[in-house]
């Protein structure tokens, strides 16, 4: 698979099965220079936020659980500002649930996926996180943070996936109340 | 965003794209290269397709019939209105600017 075909991948399907083509012949004409990369690149990330609103959420959040899993899960639930912080993630994905189904008024089917991958791909981000420390602890790198709390979060990490997803799910279905309610009214 | 090539402006690539199919329908490397001519700009195609993706959903340019790979595009009325307040907000902020500067 050459560059250029990559880089065409990292459009959303749906964009690319309209533009795909077109894209894919002006870049043929084009040298592949990084000021051409970093534009395609940057204009895949809008289409991806464009039409998939949720991934907005998704890529905070990723940011955000990372960040969290680096200080520590232990220490998220007994620090309150860090369990602030903590409860502050769930409703981004609360809201991430809610404003998919508003934003693309779509179904109760799609809404569910979205949330779902909505909370997977930040959790994901994060069991990347925990198993670099585990890597740690078990001596592969070195120990930076203190590890009392790693084996905890791994045992943890499925609930913690299942939490996120509670919450996603959640906010799409009060969304979809809202809007039903709106159409009752009107 | 939309880069300068030699001279010319760089500027909003939606009004380019407008400009440049207010001329008649193109596809889209036509509207490339039809820029780095009247405006010496060389818009990036990433840059290219995000504005002509925002123009279609907002009706100010419309598809035609694809001749293969290339599928050109037209200005529609809104468009072509559209182009017209904003050139002409743009000639006022010209004379107005160059003005100005012949009071220095």
């Amino acid at each position: 698979m050459s560059l250029r075909d990559l880089l065409l991948r990292t459009y959303p399907r749906s964009w690319r099965e309209e533009y795909g083509p077109e894209l894919a012949g002006i870049l043929s004409h084009k040298r592949l220079t990084p000021a051409l990369i970093a534009d395609v690149l940057a204009s895949s990330a809008r289409q991806h936020f464009r039409r998939h609103p949720w991934k907005i959420f998704a890529l905070c959040l990723a940011f955000w659980t990372s960040a969290l899993l680096v200080v520590g899960i232990e220490g998220v639930l007994t620090r309150p500002e860090l369990l602030c912080g903590w409860i502050a993630g769930q409703l981004f994905l609360f809201a991430a649930g809610a404003w998919t189904v508003l934003h693309e008024n779509c179904g109760i089917r799609r809404a569910t996926i979205a949330s779902l991958k909505a909370a997977v791909v930040p959790d994901a981000a994060g069991i990347l996180v925990v198993s670099v420390n585990l890597l740690r602890y078990w001596g592969l790198l070195n120990p930076v943070y203190g590890h009392s709390g790693y084996y905890w979060i791994s045992k943890n990490a499925v609930i913690t996936v299942l939490v996120s997803v509670v919450f996603g799910l959640s906010g799409a279905a009060l969304a979809r109340l809202v809007r039903r309610f709106r159409r009752f009214a009107e | 965003m939309a880069r300068k090539t030699a001279s010319g402006p760089a500027t909003d690539p939606e009004l380019l794209i407008l400009s440049s199919l207010a001329g008649g329908p193109k596809h889209g490397y036509a509207v490339m290269q039809d820029l780095a001519t009247f405006a010496g700009v060389d818009l990036g195609p990433g840059t290219l397709y995000t504005a002509i993706t925002r123009l279609i959903e907002e009706k100010r340019i419309e598809p035609m019939e694809a001749r293969g790979r290339q599928r050109p595009y037209r200005i529609t009325s809104t468009g072509l209105g559209h182009l017209r307040v904003q050139l002409q907000e743009m000639r006022r902020l010209s004379n107005f600017g160059l003005r100005r500067i012949r009071a220095v």
